[in-house]
């Protein structure tokens, strides 16, 4: 399977405000997360009761790091396409918390942006709001990295006969 | 073995990422450890006096009743704490609560809790129902050093349908 590129200079561009956008938000939920402590996420995460109790606090420490590298390597395009695939199944997997809590009628914190937007509930906006994010987070794993990536998108899936080399990039910056 | 052309770099990469986090993750719960929760529960005791004896609650646990709620009001021996959003609040509140919601901690410490005396009795309620702020700034006083914590479950609501007294707006200024 051959994974397109941008090649036109507007999609290129597209896709580094689709890259601004789904990253640096990662990166700002990442970073309020950690200002609040794990504790305070942790309960965030025990109002989904999606997560057996063992489980909590380990992911409490865990996701605001992973949102912070995956969502900082997005904005500088490092590794775009993987870091996009990484931001893509997070807002995958919050989603699905937000829609699970919101059909169950649950009335928890979101825990999703430290109440930043007076959203400290969850709520369909929230939803509405992941699926933006995951929009932009799927173009950048489909497309590449676009302009200004720091480093060259790899073509997944790619055979190697076919560029002649051993290990198989392409420029998806210009 | 060298890394071949197709999923394989990419899927070096993104586990790359990931490894980053998880170590990022096990760094910060080395330095930014968080204090196991107390098993608190309601516990009984007995007192004697004038030939009698008589069973009493020693420590209410985790929750209080309305009744409990009331008489704590009247007898000025406890503190009430609101945890639900500020807009809430300031439409009714128990008179004299503090209000200190989930977002009060994403910034660290609340100045509110200034005033409250660390071995004092604390009553935190919400909304009631399956609100789960109280149990969020329930646990959250607990790090904090706050040692006599209850939830009044039924919360606000109920207070408000018995006819109790209530508070409008911001009196206390914090």
């Amino acid at each position: 399977m051959r994974l397109p590129t941008a090649t036109s200079t507007p999609a290129s561009a597209g896709l580094v405000i689709c890259r601004l956008l789904a990253g640096g938000a990662f990166l700002l939920a990442g970073f309020l997360k950690l200002k609040g402590g794990p504790l305070l996420f942790q309960m965030s995460i025990e109002g989904f009761r999606m997560v057996p109790w063992w489980g909590t606090m380990p992911l409490a420490y865990f996701l605001p790091w992973l949102e912070i590298i995956a969502g900082g390597a997005l904005v500088l395009g490092v590794w775009s396409r993987q870091s996009a695939a990484i931001t893509l199944g997070l807002y995958f997997v919050f989603t699905l918390g937000l829609a699970s809590a919101l059909i169950r009628g649950l009335n928890i914190d979101c825990g999703c942006f430290g109440g930043l937007f007076g959203e400290s509930q969850v709520g369909w906006h929230s939803v509405a709001r992941n699926a933006v994010f995951m929009s932009a987070s799927a173009a950048v794993l489909i497309y590449g990295g676009g302009r200004f990536a720091l480093t060259r998108d790899e073509i997944a899936g790619a055979d190697p006969s076919e560029s002649g080399a051993g290990a198989s990039a392409m420029e998806a910056t210009p | 073995m060298a890394l071949q052309s197709g999923w394989e770099r990419p899927f070096a990469r993104l586990s790359a990422l990931v490894a980053l986090a998880a170590l990022a993750a096990a760094a910060d719960a080395y330095f930014r450890p968080v204090p196991a929760p107390s098993a608190k529960r309601a516990t009984t005791g007995t007192v004697t006096g004038d030939g009698a004896t008589a069973e009493v609650v020693t420590d209410r646990g985790d929750f209080v009743t309305l009744q409990d709620a009331i008489a704590l009001f009247e007898s000025g021996d406890g503190y009430f704490v609101d945890a639900r959003p500020r807009a809430q609040y300031l439409a009714g509140h128990i008179p004299g609560a503090f209000h200190i919601d989930v977002d009060a901690f994403r910034s660290g410490r609340p100045a509110a809790l200034d005033f409250l005396p660390e071995d004092g009795e604390v009553i935190i309620y919400c909304g009631g129902g399956d609100c789960d702020a109280s149990k969020i700034v329930m646990r959250m006083l607990e790090s904090y050093g706050f040692t006599r914590l209850s939830i009044f479950e039924a919360g606000y609501p109920v207070w408000e349908a018995a006819e109790q007294p209530v508070e409008l707006g911001n009196p206390l200024g914090l």
